[in-house]
């Protein structure tokens, strides 16, 4: 375990399955390291889902207001930067307004982190905090939040996360409930909140959702994709990118993706290599018995 | 054609008798029917009138196979309750289930005198529990000067920490058996992975679907989805567990033959006919 | 008769708050709408003094390791890190302008928001060394889940499927054909142990929560 350059095994196969985990790693640390130093410009493709998820923004109705359910941690900001930021920005640039609110103890500094950088953007210029957006905070019990949410937003929220009286906001005016919503976007580090956002918001007050959800989410919130509830899904940092490259909001997610792409090519060369090392292995103990 | 015009019509004068939210039609008669299912297993339950068995689990042997192990080897038996387990929304079937287990699981190991360590999830509110459930289980079994609590009980924060100081302690300790039961999530994969390295037995059920995967890859034996619940029911040996969960069953089965009409009506180029069922 | 109150209370309120908003769900909207309504907000609020609770069993768990553990160790290390870390961020918060505050969230933000990642980022190293000890293909559900697992990660590697575009047409189609299968079949079963669950709550049959 602590002897990087020993390497387990007689045979080349068994060795092969011998590597230490240190070497694994650094090349992980490498593959990594490289696109972020100096990045490809790596090609890639837009998802059917991502773009009707960017379709769905822009065309939400203007006479009302964008809700934006965040369950992502803060200890995720690295995964989730580069999306909040994109969706933030194009939100910014077609002049949707806006309401965030949190539904994990530590999303309200995450939103504040992604709102301090977005804020330096050119689509942010001009755009008026209590007009142009409004960010709520915590409220606890998860499902059970949203009801309280859809039913009468002033009475689930009296001040917004900084202590100001939502009564004060200008765009918390024109918010009650459910009626004044015209989209949502769920946004949550799993894979299987979509389940309750869909319970609630669509089944309950026929709200279209948009699934913002971690890498691999995308196979459960496919389910009810594309007119049972969610009209687009975002996955993960590719959905980032993706939604980075169609509203022309450029920033990290480029360098990201061409980090992503080596660094799963590279998980995927030694879960190669470690099956040829077991097959091989396993064909020389059969010989041998 | 004309008798089933006749029938569309019937549902609908029905359905308008009936108070009714417009456009729930369908999930009303689901709820009704589990109502009325659920019922008759209660009444045939609490009449002590036989119920069906519920079919053996090997999991369930497991345990005891895999504590009796542990005396052997001198290494603990870990229980994990579920890296996503809370009382709350839907873990909260899963994480009762997973409670029951560690009732089960720690009078074993009372009984047989082997150690236990219980890796408590995130969720705080489950401690309480946990500790309520392994003293009584040591009680029960005259066993509660052996508990020691700071051994058996522990709480390492959040997802990230409940894994680094999982591993960490199956490492150290060495492992004669895993059992993890609840809501999982990346637990599936590491806890397993390292019991089977350590040449521990592995016993996992999970509610979280999502992450079954991992239990039926790594998990030497697995409980999944409603046969977690099914072998909850059957250790508790609650009569009522056990009828609800064969009503259960005949919901499913109504379901199922639900879909399976509307499958062939749709590939018969008839779905108008089952279309209202799919309405909302 | 001896009445156990300890169970029978909470189980009447459970009971009670159930058969409400199932009855609220059958019924159009109404007067009742208006009780669930209030009862879900009621909710929200016992959601959030639960942190409370919470908070308090970690204070008293951890006091209890330092007084009760003779010989000094680990136990005690955490216990303290603990207790320190707790009361200087609610003074932190108590005396310059709560969470939302510059302080709070620079400390929160920095220190445990950066070892949260750290965490995470430890982990991203060694689970291409678990995936190459774990992931062998011994059988035939294996070697399926090879594939479609394989299929799935080169599609997540966005310029793999922009230069092999049958990637993505396969990706594509196990997530819409027998992924979009196993998962609805998985929700339909989870939503009947779901209502199964209730029933047995609303009936007092379910004595793992009120015990």
């Amino acid at each position: 375990m602590l002897n990087p350059w020993e390497v387990k095994g007689k045979t080349l196969f068994e060795k092969l399955g011998g590597i230490h985990w240190f070497w694994i790693g650094l090349l992980l640390a490498v593959m990594i390291l490289i696109p972020i130093l100096h990045p490809l410009g790596l090609p890639i493709t837009t998802t059917p889902w991502t773009v009707d998820a960017y379709n769905a923004i822009i065309n939400a109705p203007d006479d009302k207001v964008i809700i934006w359910e965040d369950l992502w941690g803060l200890g995720a900001t690295a995964a989730a930067e580069a999306a909040h930021t994109a969706v933030m920005r194009i939100l910014f640039a077609n002049n949707k307004p806006f309401i965030m609110y949190s539904e994990a103890p530590d999303n309200p500094q995450l939103q504040q982190y992604i709102t301090e950088k977005v804020l330096k953007t050119a689509e942010a210029q001009g755009k008026v905090y209590g007009v142009d957006w409004v960010q709520l905070g915590f409220i606890a019990s998860g499902e059970a939040a949203i009801v309280s949410v859809a039913e009468n937003l002033h009475s689930a929220f009296k001040t917004d996360y900084f202590g100001t009286p939502i009564d004060k906001l200008p765009l918390m005016a024109k918010v009650h409930n459910y009626n004044d919503m015209g989209l949502i976007i769920s946004s949550f580090g799993s894979t299987t909140w979509i389940e309750s956002s869909v319970r609630q918001w669509y089944i309950k007050y026929n709200l279209p959702i948009v699934s913002y959800t971690m890498t691999g989410g995308a196979t459960i919130s496919v389910a009810y994709y594309p007119n049972k509830g969610v009209v687009g899904i975002i996955e993960g940092g590719r959905g980032g990118a993706e939604l980075e490259y169609l509203g022309k909001v450029y920033g990290i997610a480029q360098s990201q993706t061409d980090a992503k792409t080596l660094s799963f090519i590279t998980i995927a060369a030694v879960i190669v290599i470690g099956n040829i090392s077991y097959f091989g292995s396993r064909g020389r103990k059969e010989g041998e018995g | 054609m004309k008798k089933f015009k006749y029938h569309l019509k019937i549902q609908k004068l029905v359905i308008n008798m009936m108070i009714i939210r417009p456009g729930k039609e369908i999930e009303i008669i689901i709820l009704i029917l589990s109502i009325v299912f659920f019922l008759y297993w209660m009444w045939r339950s609490a009449g002590d009138k036989p119920i069906p068995a519920l079919r053996d689990f090997p999991a369930i042997d497991a345990i005891s196979e895999g504590v009796g192990r542990s005396v052997e080897t001198n290494k603990p038996v870990h229980f994990g309750l579920g890296e996503s387990s809370a009382l709350s929304a839907d873990q909260a079937a899963g994480t009762i289930s997973s409670l029951n287990f560690l009732q089960y699981t720690a009078r074993e190991c009372a009984r047989q005198g082997a150690k236990l360590i219980v890796r408590i999830s995130p969720s705080p509110h489950l401690y309480t529990q946990a500790d309520a459930i392994v003293t009584e289980a040591y009680a029960g079994e005259g066993k509660q000067q052996e508990l020691d609590k700071l051994f058996t009980l522990r709480y390492y924060g959040d997802a990230r920490s409940y894994m680094t100081r999982g591993i960490h302690d199956m490492d150290e300790l060495g492992v004669a058996m895993n059992v993890t039961m609840g809501a999982l999530s990346v637990e599936t994969i590491w806890a397993f992975a390292v019991c089977r390295m350590k040449g521990g037995i592995g016993v996992g059920g999970g509610s979280r679907w999502g992450m079954v995967f991992g239990l039926a890859m790594l998990a030497d034996y697995s409980l999944l989805g409603e046969e977690m619940y099914g072998a909850s029911a059957k250790i508790s040996g609650d009569r009522n567990s056990i009828a609800s969960l064969i009503g259960g069953d005949w919901l499913k089965f109504v379901i199922i033959g639900v879909i399976i009409v509307a499958g062939v009506a749709t590939l018969a180029g008839r779905y108008d006919l089952v279309s209202w069922v799919f309405k909302r | 008769m001896s009445v156990n109150y300890k169970t029978l209370i909470p189980q009447i309120l459970l009971s009670a708050c159930i058969l409400i908003v199932l009855v609220e769900y059958i019924l159009p909207a109404g007067p009742l709408t208006a009780v669930k309504n209030e009862l879900t907000l009621w909710l929200t609020l016992i959601g959030s003094f639960t942190f409370f609770i919470a908070g308090t069993t970690l204070v008293l768990k951890y006091s209890r390791d330092l007084i009760r553990t003779k010989k000094l160790s680990s136990v005690h290390f955490y216990a303290i890190e603990f207790l320190v870390v707790l009361f200087t961020y609610i003074s932190i918060a108590l005396l310059t302008g709560g969470p939302s505050g510059k302080s709070y969230t620079y400390l929160y933000t920095n220190l445990q928001g950066q070892l949260m990642q750290a965490g995470w980022v430890i982990m991203a190293f060694l689970e291409p060394w678990a995936a190459y000890k774990a992931f062998q293909v011994r059988s035939l559900e294996a070697l399926i889940l090879a594939i479609t697992g394989f299929t799935y990660l080169l599609f997540n590697a966005p310029s793999v499927s922009a230069a092999f575009p049958i990637i993505g047409t396969f990706a594509n189609w196990i997530i819409n054909v027998p992924s979009l299968a196993g998962t609805r079949g998985a929700t339909i079963a989870l939503a009947v142990g779901t209502i199964l669950l209730a029933l047995r709550m609303l009936s007092g049959k379910e004595r793992g929560l009120t015990e």
